[in-house]
Order: structure tokens, then sequence, then C-alpha cells
């Protein structure tokens, strides 16, 4: 779900950010062919006059209001697409239930993912309450921001919650995500309350973020303090970075950065020293 | 292959299957003509005998004498020829495209279309050839300089004589269509005549020639001879069947016996003590087996391959397959375990071994036959199913099959699954390890759907049917033991149907008109001059092959096959005579169906205010050049493969008007043709003649695959939405099936992997789906493969029903395997 309070300097799915469908340009894709030039009716589309082998240049703003995607059906390489679009939860309900023979066998059921899918509990709640008769499982992956008063009443129809946690140290997160940590820590608290046993932390470990063995402590501390069982780390990738330039965005990330696998393992054993099962994705 | 590190290991499990797979690998691909100049021999000194008999006797005269060969490691013996790798060239079945082929004539005129591979054993040859001892043969094949001579005296004996000459010398004087046939070849509606490699699609009766021995089949042969009473033609020639089938079944027992006497000798000479011992055994078996019933598993493997190999050696055969194994053999298994007299591991090591040997056998064809099969000779080994009390079939033998198709990557035979929810666990998730090796096998194929079609079609009792479903050939069904070859005339183009409706039966390509139909302009018109062309290329194709089969009956009759396929002697019948249980089989093929039905829903869905039929027709007869707009519109236009009724339901009308086609005419038998689809790699050499097709495909572009899977990238809304479209058909009409899918190994890793395939096979199949198979591989690994096929001798990949070394498929098929989409579960 397209939507995101936070905005994670690491994000791979910058996509996810923003509430509106947005354009998106395949530059790998793209010939140059200018098409999308001619055929835009908002001129929002020009070429780089300084510039003959220059990628053409969308003033995305404009591209968000329109409804023409003129552009779209002009290229000759589909280096152009539209991403998001608006759909009903009685239509997601269709979807979902022509899939429902493939959840009898394998267990599966729907995950909300995003984005940060509590911006949109409203549609959550009316998901939830028409796909209950069916008993599949439900759960929802969120940044934790989010307004508690809403997601409460919804808390114990959910199968599972992967909770992402970034840093403990607030002034850290506000600096990597835009946000102070205080609403996240205090939402996860009250979810724990009411049922530790769904909660799945995710940590994405990020280089000077939360890559030592100090924060890592803080947060399996954290878990263990709130009953919570499982954790995953998941290690900093720049998968997403082309992602960006085609949204007409910088990557923030300033150097590409790994972390070490050993480093990775100490911060495994340090969770489950906290008696926290621990996994590495 | 250091880069990329597969979850499960195949690793030969000894150092003699090692030594044989590695040979293999390393061997270059030769003509053998010994069998068909002692074939031609006996040919010209019968003239004027009864045909059953005298097509016997010249088999029979020819496998008598054929040099019997083994090999360092093997431990148990039969070889098709001489060679590692050898082909034998059957001139009964048609000689003039061998001598087309030593005047270095393009051997038919598809060729400049189609595409063989070039790496591996192929290479090989090619440098072998470039030394001078040896030319090269239909561009794959290396011949000696005297077996090139005895080929080309083979060759011209069998001018007029063989049975495309015979057939030909009929249908193309006497029926009216002849024409358009021939307009079909040129224009690529339909694949070359295949005269030279028509066999197989069968499964012998292995339980019978094991548990009888062949010797107590001759000996209900003699008693049928004795008390036989003449009252008329048809009772007096039943005799000469059975007197034709016991000198095939004698000349077979000679053949292992010469294998026994070749074994003594090499026994004799060798230091190795070991070894000598093997030898020993190996001549003593050969003597016993197949004349007589298996004592112990050694014994019984001996038999299967002999009779198996006999069979093969018969005719010009594809898709002639082992079937039911795991449960034919396992009593003999079962008897040495329960004895304590075999362990799984020497099970194991033959039946790698068999994988060798079943891998070493080549067959020749017309050039372009060869790019069609991918060189591939489709033996299938179908594990699992029911027995006949509907009890769960596999067991503890079925499991070491897997085993040994894990540990011995080699092509052939392919493996595929009867499914049926009863199957052990154990059973399928070492059948999911196999598939995670990326051979591409087992493919996995729906009994319940099976049993309902045999219903509907042979009416045999749902006990017999489960016993003896089997598979003959990549894809296709058949009663194993029990019915006639799937012998059909080829496949036909529906890419290059859709093109004929769409410009009033004229084919763009080549100018040549078919049935003139109108040029449509609406969606209804081109709908219907669809129907008139498929009708009418079915109807046409179907009559031309039962031409070809009153031809095959008059020169290539199968006795030794006859013998072991109930109820041919019961009968007095030879197969091509009615004499088996199940003639329905012959089938008629058929590829690029997807493409149509995606062509059909962008034409309905853009004809209108916006866009006529004409710019259509103008856009796709330009590739598409300045019509960008119009060709993102039609890739934007519903397509098969999303779950969406709007083209899935085209689809099901399509099929369903295609079964009934087919099923108007009947086939040489008697029977109602019986439908089927599937592809091989027909799709590619289909495409290259087509032009650009309002689905947004561009001219020359392979054409999709057999019936179910969606046009590669075509398929946006996931796998699942894939198999919902898949699954609407009703697969209980036709006879076979093809769905491949193709995951990266990171999708299917572990327990959990392996579980969640079974799941989705499970959910397939439950909404009465046919056949599924997958391929996993990177498609990063398989571009690195093209670029350096040294590297990569040994990666096998799924193709249509069948797995192929992928540096030895052409470059356009190697293409296509990159492109099908990649699906995550």
């Amino acid at each position: 779900m397209k939507g995101c309070p936070l905005k994670c300097r690491w994000c791979s799915n910058p996509e996810g950010q923003n509430l509106h469908p947005e354009l998106m340009h395949i530059k790998t894709i793209c010939k140059k062919h200018y098409k999308c030039i001619s055929a835009c009716p908002y001129n929002a589309a020009t070429a780089d006059a300084s510039n003959e082998n220059s990628f053409p240049v969308f003033e995305y703003a404009k591209c968000r209001e329109c409804e023409t995607r003129e552009c779209i059906i002009s290229c000759p390489e589909r280096a152009l697409r539209f991403t998001g679009k608006y759909i009903s939860s009685s239509d997601l309900i269709k979807r979902v239930k022509a899939n429902i023979p493939f959840y009898r066998n394998s267990g599966g059921g729907v995950t909300f993912s995003g984005g940060e899918p509590f911006l949109q509990i409203d549609f959550i709640k009316e998901f939830i309450k028409d796909i209950a008769p069916l008993g599949i499982t439900v759960g929802v992956e969120t940044c934790g921001m989010f307004d508690m008063k809403k997601v409460r009443e919804i808390a114990d129809s959910l199968d599972f919650i992967y909770y992402d946690l970034k840093c403990m140290d607030s002034d850290i997160h506000k600096k990597a995500t835009g946000s102070p940590n205080e609403t996240i820590l205090n939402n996860l608290k009250e979810l724990a309350a009411i049922n530790p046993e769904i909660i799945i932390i995710s940590v994405p470990v990020v280089p000077d973020v939360n890559d030592s063995d100090a924060q890592i402590k803080n947060i399996a501390a954290f878990c263990k303090e709130n009953k919570i069982k499982e954790l995953r780390l998941l290690p900093y990738h720049s998968f997403g970075e082309d992602k960006y330039s085609f949204l007409g965005r910088k990557y923030l990330m300033e150097e590409k950065l790994n972390i070490p696998p050993e480093d990775l393992n100490r911060f495994m054993h340090i969770v489950e020293d906290f008696g926290i099962s621990c996994k590495i994705e | 292959m250091d880069t990329f590190k597969k979850e499960i290991t195949s690793v030969p499990s000894t150092e003699k299957v090692e030594l044989m797979r590695s040979r293999y690998l390393n061997e270059p691909l030769y003509i053998d003509s010994e069998y068909i100049k002692y074939y031609t021999e006996a040919h010209a000194k019968t003239d004027g005998r009864n045909p059953l008999e005298r097509r016997a006797e010249c088999h029979s005269y020819a496998i008598e004498r054929l040099t019997p060969v083994i090999r360092d490691g093997e431990l148990f013996a039969g070889s098709k020829t001489r060679y590692v790798r050898g082909a034998i060239p059957y001139c009964n079945y048609a000689s003039r495209y061998i001598l087309r082929e030593f005047k270095n004539e393009e051997a038919e005129a598809q060729d400049a279309f189609t595409d063989i591979g070039k790496g591996g054993g192929i290479a090989k040859s090619k440098e072998i050839a470039e030394k001078g001892d040896y030319e090269f043969f239909c561009r794959k094949y290396l011949i000696s300089k005297e077996d090139k001579h005895i080929l080309k005296e083979s060759a011209e004996y069998f001018l007029g004589k063989s049975m495309q000459d015979v057939g030909d010398a009929l249908w193309k004087s006497v029926f009216e269509q002849a024409d358009y046939i021939d307009k079909g070849w040129q224009a690529g509606l339909y694949t070359a005549p295949h005269d030279p490699a028509p066999e197989g699609r069968y499964v012998l009766d292995f339980e019978t020639a094991l548990n009888q021995g062949l010797n107590g089949i001759i000996e209900r042969l003699r008693n049928k001879i004795k008390d036989a009473e003449v009252t008329d033609y048809q009772s007096a020639e039943k005799i000469y069947f059975w007197r034709a089938g016991i000198r095939t079944l004698e000349a077979t027992i000679k053949w292992a016996e010469n294998y026994g006497n070749k074994a003594a000798e090499l026994a004799a000479a060798e230091k190795n003590p070991k070894r000598k011992k093997e030898l020993e055994e190996i001549a003593e078996r050969c003597h016993y087996v197949p004349a007589n019933k298996p004592r112990n598993f050694k014994d019984a493997m001996q038999a299967f391959w002999f009779v198996y190999l006999a069979g093969h050696i018969e005719g010009a055969q594809l898709g002639y397959s082992p079937g039911r194994f795991d449960r034919y053999m396992y009593p003999f298994y079962k008897m040495d375990k329960d004895a304590g007299t075999i362990k799984d591991s020497e099970v194991l090591e033959l039946l790698e071994m068999l994988r060798v040997k079943m891998t070493e056998i080549e067959y020749v064809a017309s050039f372009s036959w060869a790019g069609l099969g991918s060189g591939n000779l489709f033996q299938n080994m179908i594990l699992g199913g029911l027995d006949e009390k509907g009890h769960r079939g596999d067991n503890e033998l079925s499991v070491l099959v897997l085993q040994s198709a894990i540990n011995c990557q080699t092509t052939q035979p392919t493996l595929s699954i009867w499914y049926d929810d009863s199957l052990s666990e154990e059973f399928l998730l070492k059948a999911a390890d196999c598939v995670k090796t990326g051979c591409g096998f087992p493919a996995w194929f729906n009994l319940k759907v099976f049993i309902q079609h045999e219903l509907q079609k042979s009416g045999l009792p749902v006990s017999t049917i489960r016993k003896y479903a089997a598979m003959g050939g990549c894809t296709e069904p058949t009663m194993e033991g029990m019915s006639y070859g799937i012998v059909q005339a080829g496949f036909i183009n529906h890419g290059k149907l859709f093109e004929l409706a769409m410009n009033g039966g004229k084919d763009p390509r080549t100018g040549l008109v078919f049935d003139e139909t109108k040029i449509p302009e609406t969606y209804e018109e081109l709908y219907d001059a669809y129907l008139i062309h498929m009708r009418n290329s079915i109807r046409n194709w179907q009559r031309y092959w039962n031409f070809v089969m009153s031809a095959h009956r008059q020169t290539c009759n199968l006795i030794f096959s006859s013998m072991l396929v109930k109820d041919c002697i019961e009968r007095g019948l030879s197969l091509d005579d009615g004499g088996a249980i199940c003639n329905g089989t012959p089938t008629t093929l058929s590829s690029g169906m997807v493409n149509v039905v995606n062509s059909m829903a962008v034409v309905k869905k853009l004809l209108g205010a916006d866009t006529s039929m004409d710019e259509i027709r103008e856009a796709i007869n330009k590739d598409w050049e300045g019509f960008d707009v119009l060709r993102n519109k039609a890739l934007d236009a519903p397509k098969w493969g999303n779950n969406d009724d709007f083209a899935d339901d085209i689809y099901e009308d399509l099929f369903d008007t295609y079964c009934t086609y087919v099923s108007e005419q009947k086939n040489y038998l008697g029977e109602p043709y019986d439908p089927s689809m599937l592809a091989i790699s027909t799709h590619a050499p289909f495409g290259k003649v087509c032009g650009a097709t309002p689905d947004g495909r561009h001219s020359g572009e392979t054409l999709c695959d057999g019936v179910t899977s969606p046009f590669p990238g075509t398929d946006t809304n996931g796998p699942l939405a894939v198999l919902l479209s898949a699954g609407k058909i009703d697969h209980s009409k036709i006879r076979g099936g093809l769905h491949n899918m193709k995951f990266h190994p990171s999708a299917l890793k572990g327990i959990q992997g392996s579980k969640k395939l079974l799941s989705l096979i499970k959910t397939y199949f439950e909404t009465l789906g046919f056949q599924i198979q997958f391929n996993v591989v990177d498609s990063e690994m398989l571009k690195e493969a093209q670029m350096h096929p040294e590297n990569y001798r040994d990666l096998i990949v799924r193709v249509a029903g069948f797995s192929a070394f992928f540096v030895e498929l052409g470059k356009s098929m190697q293409d296509e395997i990159i492109r099908r989409t990649e699906h995550y579960i």
C-alpha cells in the first residue's frame, strides 16, 4: 500500500513512500526516442537542450495530476509506467478469493505491506471484516508510525505483525528516517501488551544507524521487556537505488556499504542471548 | 559453475557410473549403417514373402548379426549401435532425405528456418570431421567412409520401396488436397514430413515380457498355431502373423546370446579379477534372459534392457518409453531385498547406468525434424500413480529412481510423476529435490484427469486404467502394453492459421493461397475465418496421414512390438491391423494457440471508434513499424494467463472447437482422432515463419509453447493467476498437456520451499489442471552458459515436453528459455 510517514534513507521501495500513483521512467529500458515529449498534452516532459544525449526530463508534480497518460502509450520501449493504482476493498477481496484454493494447501494468506499499511487503516478494517468468514490468515508489515487509537480495534484480528524497529536512539532515528521514534516504541509496547505472540520484529541492519553491538543489544533488550519472541535481521542492500532516479528523486545513501557477514552473525548471537529467536534474511 | 551453488548436489554414486557418464559427454555423434545393411540384404532376398513375415525376417536377420558391444564399466549389456552415441538411419522408412543429404542439399525446404544446437558432442563431431576419416552428415553426425558407402546403397535400394515413397506414390496422385499439404509445408503451416522417424509414443508390455520370458511367449504362439483352424483368409493370415512373431522373438534371444558370448570372450581376456567376474556374470545372464523369467533384480535389469532396446531397434522411434518402471520392476527388487541379496547402493548404481544407456541412443531424421525435437528421444519413465486397487503406487524403488536422476544428471529418460494425493511424503519430497536440481523433471501429471479422459475414450475399467496408465513420449499419456503408438502427421502452426484468417486465406510470407475466406473487418468475421482454416488444416492433415499409415502397414508394421502389446497375439492381429486394445491413441498436435487467443482478445478489445481492422492489419504487416501507440494498446489488452475472463473465455471456446474438429475425423484404425496439444520445439520454427501478430508479438518471434503457459511477459498478475487461467479449460477432453513454469532456486529453498512447490502442484491439480513442469535455474546462469558453453556442458533445462542439454539447443530456443517469466512463490 502506497504512502509512508517515514523517509528512511535506505528505503529500497521508494515508490511506496508517496500516497498517490506516480510516474516511473525506467531509464534502463529508455532508448531516448523522445516520443513522450511530443505526446504529453501538458508539456511536462522536456528534453535537456544543453545535452543531446540526455534522458527526457519530467515534471513529476504535473504528471501526478495527469489522467491521459499519453506518454505511456507513446513509448515504443514501454519505458514509462505508473506505479500504484486505486483499488476498492471489494475488488481486492475478489482477487484474494480467487487465490484461496492455493492458500488452503500452503497455509498462505494475505499480508499488507507498503509503504505503511496502517496509514489506510479504514481500508484494512473493511477488508478484515469482509474476509473474516473465509478464515484465511491476515498480517501486516508496519514501520510502527501510526495512530494507535484506530489500530487498537483490529489488533486482535491480525494473525501476525511484522514490526520494524530501526534503532532505540531517537536522535539517530530522526536523522535516518525523518522522524523520532517515541511513537513507534509506544505503539509497539501497546501492541505487545495485547498479544506479543503475533509480533515479529524486523531490524534492517544499516551502516551508521544500528550496526553496533550496543545498538542491537538495546533493541533486543526492549523486545525482551515486551515479551517478544521473534526477530529477523535484514541486512542493508542497495537494490532500490535505480528506482529513485526512475521517480525523479535522489538516492540518499551516500555510499554503498555492506554489512560484513561476521557482524551479522554476532548480532544474531546477541539477540539470541536474550532468549529471542533470530533469523538473518 | 563455481559461482552458482546448487542446493541439491548431483554426483554419480560410483566411479563406474562416472566413467560411463563422462564417456558419453565426451563422445561425438555417429551414424551406424550396420543394421540397415543387413536389413537391406534380407529385404532383397525375401521378395514375394508374406509382408508380415518379410518384415519380421528383415528385422530378425539384422538384429541377429549386429556386433555386440560391451563397454568398460557396464554391468548390463546392450547397445543400439556400435558407437556410444550412434543412430541408425532407417532407409526402410525414408531414404530420399539421406540421398539428398549426400548431395549436400537442404534435406527439407524448411531447414532454412530451423535452428539446431552447436555445442557439446555436436561440436566434437565437427572437430573430428575436419580430420578427414569421417564425413559430416545431417549437420551433426559423423559417418565413416565405409558406412557412407553402405548407407548410400541401402538408400538407393529403398527408392520406391520405403514407407515414404510407397505413401507418396498414393496420396500425391489421388488425394484431392495434396496441393494443400504441399503448400502447408512450404508456408510452414505444417511440420516437415516425419516419415524418417514416425514410430513411438507407446510402451511395451514389460510386465508380461519379464514374467513369462520371451520363451513363454513363443510357447503361446506355437500353441496358437497348433490350435488354429483355418476357415477363411483372416484366420490364415493370423498364422503368418504368429510365425512372424516367433521369428522376431527368437532373433531377440539370439541377439542377447551374442552379447553373452561377447561377454564370455571379454571375461577370458580380462586381467582384473573383479571385472572378470562381472563379465562372467553378464555372460551367464545374457544366456538366461530375456528368454526366461528373471531370477533376481539384476536379471530383471538385463531382461528389461534387452526387451526395451529390441523394440527401439525395430522401428524409427521417438517417444518410445519405459512406462511404469517402478511398478513392473518392483517385485524383483522386493524379492532380492527380502532375501537380503541386494543392497540399495547396488540398485542405485544400476539405475544410474540405465540413465546413461538410455541417453546414449541417438536418432537421425531429416534436419528440420532434428531441430524440432532438439535431438531428444522423449523416453518417458513415469513413477507413482496408483495400483489397480487404488492404493498409492510409489514404493522404495520409485524413490531410488528419483535418486538416480539426482545423482546422474542425463537428459534421458525424462521422469514424470502420476500425481495423486495419496503418494507418500518421502517420495514427493524426493521428487521436489529432483526438480530443484534444475534438470526440469520430473514433470507432474494429474492421474485423476487422465482417468476421466480414458473413461470417456476407451471405457476401460478404472482398475485397468489405474494400473496401466503411463506416458508414451514427452507429455502424451497412453495405456501401457495395450496401445497403438501415437503415430500422427506432425504439428499444425496455429500462428499461421491466424495469418491466413487475417488475410483471406493468403499466406503473407510466401503469397500462397490456401482456402479463400473473406478478408475480415470485424471480430466475428475474423473468428469465423479462423475456424474455417483451423478445421480445413486439421482435416487435410489427418487425411494425408491416413494415406501414409496405409503405406506403414505395407512396409514397416511393427512385429516385435506387436508381440508385446495386448491383445495382438490373442487376436492374431498386428498393431497395424488393429490388434491393440486401445487404437484411439493417434492424435493431432498443435502449437501456438495462446498467441491466437491473445491476438483475438486484442482485436476484440481494440476494434471500435479508434481502431479499424485495416489499421491492425497494416500494423502487423509492417511489423509494428510506426505503430508504437497501437502496439502499446495491444500489449495492454487482456491476455491469457491473468485469470481474466475476457481472454480466457476466447481460449475456452477455441479449445473446445479444436477438440471437436479433431475428433470429427477417424484415424487409420477407424477410431476418432484424439485431440492433444504439445509443442516440442515447434514454437521456434513456427514463430520464424509467422509475421507479427496483433498480440504485440514481432515478426519471426517464437510462438508460445504448449497448451497453457502464457506468452513470455504477458502474465502480469503472478503465477497463481496463470494457474487459475490454465485450470479453466477442460483438460479431460485432451490427451496431453503442457505448462511450463520457471523458478529461481531461491524461491524453492529448503524443505519449506519444497512444500510450497508441492502445495502449488496439488492446488493446480485440484482445479483439474493436467500437467505442470518446472525450470529451476537462474537466467543469469543461462546467459553465462550461452556465452561460455564449454563451462556448462552438463547444464540441463526443461524445454517443452522434455529436458535437453542447454548448450546443444539452438540459439532461439536458448533465448526463449531465458525469457520465460521467472516466478517467485
